[in-house]
């Protein structure tokens, strides 16, 4: 009985903000800058005279103007960025990936915004997850 | 006439026996649909996984405990003249070489996710179009996977103690115990929700090392049985008190010079034999009526050899 009261209450003080990030990534890039690695890869992502266009990007604007985030590029191929990405030097990795994408075990993929794609996002940054997933499930469009 | 060739338990251990084997069967389906609710939620959580394999290996004590009975059951024939009793024991031993087993490999598994510094995720799903964090479904599932567990141990405790069957009690005993491994996985996902990524593994790497514990003591336990130490009682593992019993009991005949015993556990039961100096002449009918008297004072006690002799054998 006294265990289940310790979790019980350790639930209601968690409550509030659960779940975190090791670090506090998702804060940090509130007041700095969410960093968004991009892979050419038509027709989720296409460079057009330099500028990254497709509907993954339009998902990330939308996420960044909801949470009030400033977002920077960085474009690279797959197995460079993944690496930024293990690294943590990158929160978002967006490139037309599939729910059973072969970096599975070097990074989270998130909910399907679709019917089968994904971002990548670093392993355990629970609460940057949370918050993308919550944008991507609210406008997730299924065929 | 009671002997070797009586396997059979008294009438009332009987149904003590179908009760047991009616919670085994039980149990298998309530662990089979945990294993299946655990492995649907547990992510890349090792606490999580660590918690189903131990879930997977809960099994093995119920299925052995069904075939061992079903193997135990089986008068002495041509082949197996002193019966099939010892299925038992063989039953716990490789059931505690699994266990064993398991653990080292999930303290291996478990110890490298801390090394590599793993960061377990734990995304979100929509339920009936709310969004929910996975973690709270997977405490949910641990508390599935425990209380029940936790009931049906007590239950078969007491039959198990009844019984004097090893499987069956340290099945219950695990199960009674299960709200352990339920609460480090639980503190492990709190642990990560909280932006503490190495709690998951520590959760994991603590019920790891609860498993080889039990690993070692059970697998103790059943060499020694095989290797006829004299019969314990299941919880203390102390001397059975039914041993010096029957000592007293054959000193205490008045045709009885000297007498020495030594029993061992055949499973459920014991089997034995007790050598006596007899007072004079020696008369065979007593040799019987002792033997009668033994085999009729305990259902445990499955077999004795009366053995006359001079002097008293070194054993």
């Amino acid at each position: 009985m006294k265990h289940v009261l310790v979790i019980a209450f350790i639930l209601v003080l968690a409550g509030c903000s659960f779940p975190k990030d090791p670090e506090n990534s998702f804060e940090k890039a509130k007041n700095d800058e969410l960093k968004i690695g991009i892979i050419e890869n038509p027709p989720f992502i296409t460079f057009i005279n330099g500028k990254a266009e497709g509907p993954e990007i339009e998902l990330i604007k939308g996420f960044a103007r909801e949470n009030n985030l400033k977002i920077s590029f960085t474009k690279g191929n797959e197995s460079g960025l993944i690496e930024e990405l293990q690294k943590y030097k990158l929160h978002i990795l967006s490139g037309g990936f599939e729910k059973g994408t072969i970096w599975k075990k070097e990074a989270t993929p998130t909910a399907p915004y679709d019917n089968s794609h994904v971002f990548l996002v670093p392993k355990g940054k629970n609460r940057l997850l949370q918050h993308l997933e919550t944008y991507i499930l609210k406008n997730q469009v299924k065929e | 006439m009671k002997g070797i060739a009586s396997f059979e338990l008294p009438e009332e251990l009987k149904k003590v026996l179908k009760e047991a084997i009616r919670l085994e069967w039980i149990t298998i389906f309530y662990l089979l649909s945990v294993i299946v609710v655990m492995f649907l939620t547990m992510g890349s959580s090792q606490a999580m996984k660590t918690a189903w394999l131990e879930d997977l290996l809960s099994l093995i004590p119920s299925i052995s405990f069904l075939i061992a009975t079903r193997i135990n059951k089986k008068p002495p024939d041509e082949k197996f003249r002193y019966g099939y009793h010892r299925v038992y024991s063989i039953a716990f031993l490789v059931g505690a070489s699994a266990l064993l087993g398991m653990g080292l490999f999930m303290i291996y598994d478990s110890s490298m996710s801390l090394i590599k510094l793993e960061h377990p995720s734990i995304g979100n799903k929509t339920f009936f179009g709310k969004q929910v964090w996975m973690g709270w479904v997977m405490i949910l599932a641990l508390v599935y996977s425990s209380i029940p567990a936790m009931i049906l141990g007590f239950k078969k405790l007491p039959k198990a103690k009844k019984l004097h069957n090893k499987i069956l009690y340290t099945d219950a005993e695990a199960q009674k115990a299960d709200y352990m491994t339920a609460f480090a996985a639980m503190a492990g996902i709190i642990g990560i929700g909280a932006g503490l990524w190495w709690a998951d593994s520590a959760a994991a790497l603590f019920i790891a090392l609860s498993v080889v514990k039990d690993g070692f003591k059970y697998i103790s336990t059943a060499v020694k049985d095989l290797m006829d130490r004299y019969p314990v009682t299941l919880k203390k593992q102390k001397k059975d008190p039914l041993i010096d019993e029957i000592e007293d009991l054959v000193l205490g005949l008045d045709w009885v010079e000297d007498a020495k015993i030594r029993f061992r556990e055949n499973g459920q039961v014991y089997v034995g034999e007790v050598a006596i100096i007899p007072k004079g002449k020696l008369i065979i009918e007593n040799l019987e009526k002792v033997n009668v008297m033994l085999l009729n004072y305990h259902w445990k006690i499955n077999d004795v050899s009366i053995i006359p002799v001079k002097e008293l054998p070194s054993w």
